[in-house]
């Protein structure tokens, strides 16, 4: 077993060894966040002070007025992906209609292409809609992103058709069969399209550049980069009420999410 | 897990709604009110402007400007003109010629006008407290004319050679240190700095900065009125925080006290909701309020022990 005469085991050794280099990789990852958190308390000078989060939370309504625009962003968006992938994934998993394999190849393509190859098709037409510079020029080409439906095909084709027919035995229709039976089967796909949906929202900054002109409608995730650098803590506060959503996502979906990655692992 | 998260987000956000109510209002109190004039050029003079425009501090005088900020600076805020960019000459402030190109992309020396081509320049006359850089300003044309009564507290003692103008008011009440003065048409809202340079005074208290202050009466009494109303906040966040609290205890048994929760939380909707209609009877005058920091609670004392000790010492009692 490698035991060194007078000295520390060689197993011992390797799980040393191991748990420090987990220890810098922790703190490779955790350190930025933790130097943002410290610098927002403390002075140039040196010293303990609120008075960076008086300037962000307090001085100003704008970056609150900006947090909360992008919260409605990532709300309406995600809300509209869900239900779009709910009902275009059931319908590609479970439906069966002419064309049905070439449009979720197409589908597919579309998923891995890059957002900025459709920016300038989705400008064109939110301006044929006159929907440009307005809250809908960013929700609307969002909620439609290829993406959600794919997981929620691939969650409901998981589910046997046995069940989905002793549920239309038991008098359910078609809209009680996806929520019902299949919504409820397919959570952790379904945990997985709200997490990937708020996130590309949460983050987006060609869109909001691209389809907004005023500044005031800019999510945070673009008018971060704005703030006079004169006062770098002020800006780490705002880094970390933009960091407040996907947190509690995350730690709320937690278990969910290990549970997929578990299940994945498995298969 | 889950609870926990629910459990400090859920405070989170209640704070973070109760900050945003609360920094509208404070970005409202905190703008500063001030009258603008344009800088005028004649044929003996240059562009000038009167100098009383010029504002003292322990550091000397300042002259101000305003500026239209972009981006997160959006409005009208305040910049401070170099001392390289203009110069004394008697009883004027005489600006230099310009710079064609604006030093910074927001802060120009000056506003080209678009029709004549001629460069603008917006000072500021006066001001309800001494102006601080980057801080938003709200420009009266036209400031009412209302009877009101000035304190006005000497530092080092009375000047010997005070004494108010009989046309524009006459002396209430004094002592060694401070005076009480009633002004038949004085400008709403209350300027100090415009106050000061009607009062007669001797140039050198003037120029070498701070050793008095000005107060209107009127404004410490709607100020001292508006605590009343600071009281029913701080209520309604501490109840807000109770009922968050009772509702997390309430929640280790959510079966049997789901109704309570729920009823909870549209009580915490409702305090939110009362403390935006609170928070609009405030008005807080922006000369009494601190140049930096609204929470500056040693500016507070230190002004209105002042204040207290000098109307104490007048025998003058507010009218609360």
């Amino acid at each position: 077993m490698g035991y060194e005469e007078g000295g520390i085991p060689f197993m011992k050794k390797k799980s040393i060894f191991g748990n420090f280099i987990s220890i810098m990789l922790v703190i490779c990852c955790i350190g930025p966040y933790l130097y943002i958190f410290i610098k927002t308390f403390l002075q140039e000078q040196g010293g303990f002070t609120f008075e960076y989060y008086y300037k962000a939370l307090f001085a100003t309504s704008q970056f609150l007025t900006q947090f909360w625009k992008s919260l409605l962003y990532g709300i309406v968006i995600v809300t509209g992906q869900v239900l779009v992938s709910m009902f275009a994934g059931y319908g590609f998993a479970k439906c069966y209609f002419k064309g049905k394999n070439i449009m979720f190849m197409t589908l597919m393509i579309l998923m891995i292409m890059p957002v900025q190859v459709t920016l300038v098709p989705n400008y064109m037409l939110m301006h044929q809609l006159d929907l440009l510079n307005t809250f809908y020029s960013i929700a609307f080409p969002a909620m439609f992103l290829p993406l959600g439906t794919f997981i929620m095909t691939q969650s409901f084709r998981a589910i046997s058709n046995e069940v989905i027919d002793a549920a239309r035995l038991d008098g359910c229709n078609l809209l009680q069969t996806i929520f019902k039976i299949a919504v409820p089967i397919s959570k952790s796909g379904l945990i997985c399209v709200i997490l990937l949906a708020f996130l590309d929202s949460w983050n987006m900054v060609e869109q909001p550049i691209v389809f907004l002109k005023d500044f005031h409608d800019y999510p945070l995730s673009v008018a971060l980069a704005s703030i006079q650098t004169s006062e770098p803590a002020v800006q780490f506060v705002c880094c970390l009420l933009v960091m407040v959503p996907p947190l509690f996502l995350f730690t709320y979906f937690n278990q969910e999410i290990i549970e997929g990655i578990v299940i994945g692992r498995e298969k | 897990m889950k609870k926990n998260t629910i459990y400090i987000y859920s405070l989170i956000l209640i704070l973070l709604i109760t900050c945003t109510i609360f920094s509208n209002k404070i970005e409202e109190e905190m703008t500063l009110d001030a009258v603008v004039i344009k800088a005028e050029s004649s044929p003996i003079r240059p562009l000038h402007v009167p100098i009383g425009c010029l504002f003292y501090d322990e550091e000397g005088y300042h002259l101000y400007g305003i500026y239209e900020g972009i981006g997160w600076e959006e409005g009208t805020r305040v910049k401070e003109i170099p001392k390289s960019e203009y110069e004394i000459s008697g009883n004027y402030v005489v600006l230099k010629q310009l710079k064609t190109k604006p030093v910074s992309k927001n802060m120009a020396n000056g506003i080209r006008n678009p029709e004549n081509g001629i460069i603008e320049w917006n000072i500021i006359k006066t001001a309800s407290r001494h102006p601080r850089v980057g801080e938003l300003v709200c420009d009266y044309d036209k400031a009412s004319l209302e009877e009101d009564i000035y304190l006005a507290i000497y530092i080092n003692g009375i000047p010997k050679d005070y004494n108010v103008d009989p046309v524009y008011g006459e002396i209430i009440a004094t002592n060694d240190n401070a005076i009480l003065i009633r002004y038949k048409r004085a400008i709403k809202p209350f300027m100090a700095h415009n106050v000061k340079e009607m009062l007669e005074v001797d140039q050198t208290s003037k120029l070498t900065g701070e050793n008095w202050k000005l107060f209107s009466i009127s404004e410490i009494e709607e100020f001292l009125k508006s605590m009343r109303y600071i009281g029913i906040l701080g209520i309604l966040i501490i109840s807000c925080l109770v009922l968050w609290v009772v509702s997390c205890l309430l929640a280790k048994d959510k079966n049997h006290y789901s109704k309570y929760i729920i009823l909870n939380s549209c009580v915490i909707i409702g305090l939110l909701v009362c403390m935006i209609i609170v928070i609009q009877k405030i008005d807080m005058p922006s000369s009494l309020l601190p140049t930096d920091n609204i929470f500056n609670f040693k500016f507070y004392k230190e002004e209105f022990s002042a204040i207290y000790d000098s109307l104490k010492g007048l025998d003058y009692n507010m009218d609360l």
